[in-house]
């Protein structure tokens, strides 16, 4: 019997392994075929790979249950040899991945039939899989590399899906130039960790990191993984190319906003145990991620197209979960991680629906009074609650002042005129957050390894920082906007307070752009129509 | 000297045609405002100042020629009617080596490179109009111009000195406008040629701009295309003040010099004539074969929409069933109404755009339904607050993002579209007051349909609105309907059917003449144009005779259905064989969110034929004309002819010329690529990729599949019954259908003794007749 489990367990696990590489295989397929019959049977491949990736990864999952519950598997056991660090982290990853890619293939097939870009889509869409699929699989930090890699170069060709368009070459060319930034950091992490702990392979590096001290090599590559996690996250001042990827197809964006842009949140996940509490890393992360959650949801704000919205609300989103991750909140980093992308890549795909949600007009909001009367409240009730149950948000003042201030704010949107049976729902829909937030914090608190580093007072004072600008922009949005200084700003954070721009300007002076004409489309279209 | 160019403003402006909010998507002609000049001289005009030709490349007529769809007999025939300066050789060899096309008018802002050109107009257009998808409010009380001008004042994109030259200038348009041209000194035809070209360069938002003269005329003085033309004019003159010496001498010289009056395309437009030539020889003929006898009186007839889509479905329903006759009629079956606004929700109306809705149909129990709907949207926009501000959305999208999961799977999950329907209505009531509708109101607009429904013989009268189905689709609007506001038909044909059925209009319609069968009963039906199913809306009140007759139409219209879905599937690239297996296929296109191209519209579209049925029956149309109902011999002054040249052929016209202008010049016309689109301002339009740009017109989903082309882009034919001097007094009395036919906007044929002829001011012309 035992023997039988093991050797359920080894072919589950390899199994598991065998997707990504089908994958790569189903990729250089489709590249090469000929017809639109073969064609259809790779979409078709992919789509069943995609889905049965899920399948081993929700068995995976159950395995480690088992392991937790007390029914040892032998799960750590068997994957060692096979390359794989089938964890919590991978197996939530997993999970998320292979959904978000069972449901773009579904989409894109139907969305991409028959168009110019649908041949080079399925190909690199399938490389994108495969490698995110490989990097969170991994035990190894070269494979993890590699597959980095793999992911950025695959990314490139689908952002210039349509190759004739100006501004996807140069929101591809920049993307071309911060990833590389990205991957001369982490081969520089990756390098220091190996000249600090002698192993690329994540249990004895975890081992020998609990066994002893960091070092300056560990400083030096926490702020090297730093620098890796900002690039692919798209932050400030690097983040110029993800508001310009409405220039590929929507399918693109759903992939890159929910699958790839968080793989620099998820490096820290899978690494963060080999630090000492918080390092120079942490702090850049919460600068860097602290400032670019700021400036981006402000300039959400002003976004006219919900594309443009969508982007710089990723653009934001992904600015805080590093700035969770800074301040030593990996569970919460880990839940925001997984819920953005499923939220992002939803609100991609469905973005036609907007003019349908627009079927009214905006409803002018009730008195100031009457929605502090209800905010307020509902804020301090949540911070008390929060005041006696610390572990809530990780023993976190910061985050427990957010929630507590979110909580308000969900209150103060109130349209005039909202019934008392409708506001009291409001109101404990928004205390319900609470409970909400400690429920998804249990459910993925043993995913990771001890998640929890007490706040430096270094954090602590950054982090104030970034939560009191925040109140402060919103407070004046809400409170004054038809002010002429707020009226001011508003122009400078329509345009992301230039930020973008240096960048972009250097880019644009190196970068291989072609202002091709387009190849007149008017005059292919004749066939079989008269004949 | 200032009110000369005042005047070539308002010309300039003028040459640009409105667009609608997407949910109230009108099938627009782009070149309404240019239509009292020659087509081909519109032509020329554009080509220098767009660099685009209303004619398609050199390379499409050649492959047509060659592929046989051009004869030598169109072109010969083209040339003689035409009286073009060519032969047959050298029009030949023109697509051989067409000539190098001339440069086009350049903007300031197109010489200095490194720039996106006029993007700055257009994103400050995006932030004014967009009430929907913006949180951070714009200062409110302010027009237009002055609210570009101050963004633009405090953007530090732009130079220090652009920003200063622009503080300078007075913070009203029209002022500023007299300012420029004053420093310009340009003659007024130039200061035209140059307004009208910056307008093209935001051809989108300057249509938007117009477009609000026209349905939210309130908005007008502060928000209309002036506003806009300003604006261009500004930033042209901030761009020249940035060009070398050089430069702009050159600017300026190429505005002064006059259009050429030798059109380089002329050879394109007499291709394009041939190209036509050979559709209306075909139709020509196809008209010219002999009827089939028509059945004695029909038991039920059904009144469908003239839509091109109609054409199929009446022609498959006839077969079915011998005893079912077809009408055609404008789809919105004379009823200028707008839905019920009790609730929240922005009033639709759904008429034609050249028409105002003077009623707005009664809910049950408004006041409750208004409540609750007002309850139900403002949780929603709770909710929807909370998302997008600062301080809750990352909290919020932590904590309930992974119910999106859900949401992911199941809308991956295939499902069929239902039949769209709608609500019984109950009553109109007019517009301004609220007041329900008097009694002969009601029967003015019941006569109105009657006749031009030419009378209606049957005792059934089933009146077929039509709707279609699409998910995640920003240009639902344009399928369900191409003219009548973005609305489906079926309530239009409910109103329509309970006025029919009133009984003080049924008692008072005797008296002004016309004779209802007896029994008689209207009722309602819409049509799915996705696939091809038929709800009738049911009715206790139907006299039980007409019971066996209704059971007759159902079934014949599913019949129909099926063989109409049959013709449609190749086109969709439905494969499915079994009748069952290809509705359901087709059903689920319309609840899928990931099809671009659910059906393809009104594509292909050609020909208006105003006729009794009698005269197209039985004929293969293809799916390309519209048909309404004409009876000549009821209508003897010419009266009813008129009106359906100037409301249903107008409206046919603005859909042809939609269609032909997003296939011929799709940059400036054409909607662009779906998969690139994104919704701006809720429901204002779309853009493709990252340009504010607004884009207007079908997009290339809706033309063509890859690179096949669905669409032939032809001038509309209308085809009329009656006798020539009915015709040429309409045209006589009516400037604009002068303008339209005179100008070639449109060709007029009647169907005479000897088949087709094609008026032209110098007689009638034969059409001819067999294709070889």
């Amino acid at each position: 019997m035992p023997q039988f489990i093991d050797f359920a367990v080894l072919a589950l696990l390899a199994l598991w392994l065998l997707i990504p590489v089908s994958l790569l295989v189903v990729a250089g397929a489709s590249a090469r075929a000929g017809s639109s019959k073969s064609l259809g049977r790779a979409w078709k491949a992919g789509r069943l790979l995609t889905l049965s990736a899920l399948v081993a990864s929700l068995a995976v999952g159950a395995m480690l249950l088992m392991d937790a519950w007390g029914l040892p598997t032998g799960l750590p056991e068997t994957a060692q040899p096979l390359g794989l660090y089938p964890d919590g982290l991978a197996v939530w990853m997993a999970l998320l991945i292979s959904l978000l890619g069972t449901v773009l293939l579904r989409f894109a097939e139907g969305y991409l039939k028959g168009d110019r870009g649908e041949r080079r889509f399925l190909p690199w869409c399938l490389v994108v899989l495969a490698s995110v699929m490989l990097l969170v699989f991994t035990h190894h930090l070269v494979v993890m590399l590699i597959a980095w890699v793999g992911v950025s170069v695959a990314l490139h060709h689908l952002l210039t899906l349509y190759p004739e368009r100006v501004e996807a070459q140069r929101a591809a060319w920049q993307k071309f130039v911060v990833s590389r930034i990205g991957d001369i950091a982490l081969i520089a992490a990756v390098a220091l960790l190996y000249a600090r702990f002698g192993t690329f392979e994540l249990p004895q590096l975890f081992a020998a990191a609990a066994a002893g001290s960091g070092g300056w090599q560990v400083e030096a590559a926490s702020v090297a993984l730093a620098v890796a996690a900002l690039c692919k996250c798209a932050q400030v001042p690097m983040h110029g190319w993800l508001i310009k990827v409405m220039e590929a197809p929507t399918p693109v964006s759903a992939l890159l906003h929910a699958g790839v842009i968080n793989l620099g949140g998820f490096v820290w996940l899978r690494l963060f145990p080999v630090f000492d509490g918080l390092t120079l890393g942490h702090y850049l992360l919460i600068a860097v991620g602290g400032f670019t959650a700021l400036v981006a949801v402000m300039t959400m704000l002003t976004q006219t197209s919900v594309k443009h919205a969508l982007a710089w609300s990723t653009c934001a989103q992904m600015g805080f979960m590093l700035f969770e991750i800074g301040v030593g909140a990996y569970t919460l980093a880990l839940a925001h991680l997984l819920a953005h992308s499923l939220y992002k890549a939803h609100s991609f795909l469905a973005s036609g629906r907007t003019v349908r949600a627009a079927r009214c007009e905006r409803l002018p909001l009730a008195p100031m009074r009457q929605r502090l009367a209800l905010a307020l409240p509902a804020a301090a009730l949540a911070a008390a609650v929060l005041a006696v149950f610390p572990t809530l948000v990780s023993h976190n003042p910061l985050l427990g002042a957010l929630l507590s201030l979110a909580v308000g704010s969900t209150l103060l949107g109130m349209p005039v005129g909202t019934a008392k049976r409708k506001r009291l729902a409001l109101f404990v829909m928004a205390l319900g957050l609470v409970p909400l937030y400690a429920l998804l914090h249990s459910m993925l608190a043993p995913a990771l390894p001890s998640a929890y580093a007490p706040l430096t007072l270094t954090a602590g004072l950054l982090g104030t920082l970034m939560l009191a600008s925040l109140v402060l922009a919103a407070g004046a949005v809400t409170l004054f906007p038809q002010a002429a200084c707020v009226a001011r700003w508003r122009v400078h954070f329509s345009q992301g307070l230039y930020l973008a721009l240096p960048f972009q300007r250097a880019v644009d002076a190196i970068a291989p752009i072609h202002d091709w004409s387009r190849p007149a489309p008017l005059a292919h279209g004749l066939k079989g129509e008269w004949s | 000297m200032t009110s000369s160019y005042l005047d070539a403003l308002k010309r300039a402006t003028d040459a640009i045609a409105p667009v609608w909010p997407l949910d109230q998507w009108i099938a627009v002609n782009p070149w309404w405002g240019l239509k009292h000049q020659p087509i081909e001289q519109v032509s020329q005009a554009l080509s220098r100042r767009a660099g685009q030709p209303m004619t398609m490349p050199a390379e499409f007529y050649r492959h047509a020629w060659e592929a046989g769809r051009i004869t030598s007999q169109d072109v010969q025939q083209a040339l003689r009617q035409g009286g073009y300066a060519y032969s047959e050789q050298s029009l030949v060899g023109y697509l051989a080596s067409p000539p190098k096309a001339a440069t086009p008018l350049r903007s300031a802002w197109e010489v200095l490179k490194g720039h996106d050109g006029f993007d700055a107009l257009a994103e400050s257009c995006a932030s004014y109009f967009d009430q929907h998808q913006q949180r951070w409010s714009n200062p409110t009380g302010e027009s237009l111009y002055p609210f570009w001008k101050h963004t633009v004042q405090h953007d530090l994109r732009w130079p220090k000195t652009l920003r200063q030259s622009l503080r300078t200038l007075p913070d009203e348009p029209m002022a500023a406008v007299e300012q420029v041209a004053a420093d310009w000194a340009l003659t007024p035809e130039a200061f035209e040629a140059l307004t009208h070209t910056l307008l093209l360069r935001v051809n989108g938002w300057a249509s938007w701009c117009q477009g609000i003269g026209w349905h939210s005329a309130d908005q007008q003085p502060s928000a209309g295309i002036h506003q806009l033309a300003a604006m261009a004019l500004i930033w042209e003159w901030l761009g020249v003040d940035q060009l070398t010496t050089v430069q702009r001498r050159e600017w300026f010289s190429q505005w002064q010099t006059g259009q050429s009056t030798l059109d380089q395309h002329e050879a394109l437009w007499c291709w394009q004539h041939a190209y036509e030539l050979g559709y209306q020889r075909a139709l020509a003929s196809v008209l010219a074969a002999p009827s089939e006898p028509l059945p004695h009186v029909p038991k039920v007839q059904a009144a469908f929409c003239i839509d091109v889509r109609s054409e199929r479905f009446r022609r498959h329903l006839e077969n079915a069933d011998a005893s079912v006759g077809t009408l055609g009629v404008a789809g919105f079956f004379g009823m200028p109404v707008a839905d019920a606004d009790t609730g929240p929700e922005r009033a639709q109306p759904r008429v034609p755009g050249l028409l105002k809705p003077a009623y707005r149909i009664g809910t049950p129990e408004p006041h409750a339904q208004g409540m609750q709907r007002y309850q139900q949207e403002s949780q929603r926009q709770s909710v929807r607050h909370a998302k997008y501000a600062p301080l809750s959305t990352f909290t919020l999208v932590e904590t309930t993002g992974i119910a999106w999961g859900w949401k992911l799977i199941k809308d991956s999950l295939r499902k069929q579209a239902p039949v769209p329907q709608c609500e019984a209505p109950e009553g109109l009531f007019h517009t301004y007051d609220g007041e329900p509708i008097a009694g002969h109101d009601k029967v003015a607009l019941a006569k109105n349909l009657l006749t031009l429904l030419g009378h209606p013989s049957a005792s059934l009268l089933v009146l077929v609105g039509h709707d279609s189905q699409s998910d995640n689709n920003p240009h639902h609007a344009g399928l369900t309907c191409g003219a009548c506001g973005g609305q489906g038909g079926g309530m239009n044909a409910r109103v329509a059917a309970a006025l029919l059925n009133d009984t003080e209009v049924q008692q008072a319609l005797p008296q002004m003449g016309i004779v209802l069968p007896s029994p008689f009963f209207a009722l309602a039906a819409t049509h799915c144009t996705l696939t091809d199913r038929v709800h009738v809306y049911h009715d206790e009140q139907m006299p039980e005779t007409l019971e066996s007759a209704l059971r007759a139409f159902e079934t014949a219209a599913q019949r129909a259905g099926a063989a109409t879905r049959l013709e449609r599937a190749p086109a969709l690239g439905v494969e499915k064989q079994g009748a069952t297996e290809r509705l359901e296929s087709m059903a689920m296109r319309g609840a899928d969110w990931s099809q671009p191209r659910p059906e393809w519209g009104l594509v292909n579209n050609a020909a208006l034929i105003l006729a009794p049925r009698a005269r197209t029956q039985g004929k293969a149309l293809d799916g390309r004309a519209f048909l309404h109902e004409y009876y000549p011999e009821q209508d003897p002054e010419g009266s009813v002819l008129e009106g359906l040249m100037m409301a249903p052929m107008l409206v046919a016209s603005w859909i042809n010329l939609q269609y032909y202008a997003s296939t011929v010049v799709p940059d400036l016309y054409g909607g662009g690529n779906k998969l690139l689109h994104s919704v701006v301002g809720g429901h204002v339009g779309v853009i493709e990729g990252n340009s504010p740009q607004l884009r207007i017109g079908l997009p290339e989903q809706s033309l063509r599949d890859g690179d096949t082309l669905h669409h032939e882009p032809l001038r509309l034919t209308v085809v009329v019954d009656a006798p020539k001097a009915r015709i040429e007094a309409i045209i006589e009395r009516q400037p604009v259908v002068a303008e339209l036919i005179h100008h070639r906007w449109l060709w007029l044929t009647r169907l005479g003794e000897n088949g087709l002829e094609r008026y032209s001011p110098q007689g009638w012309q034969p059409i001819g007749g067999e294709r070889e």
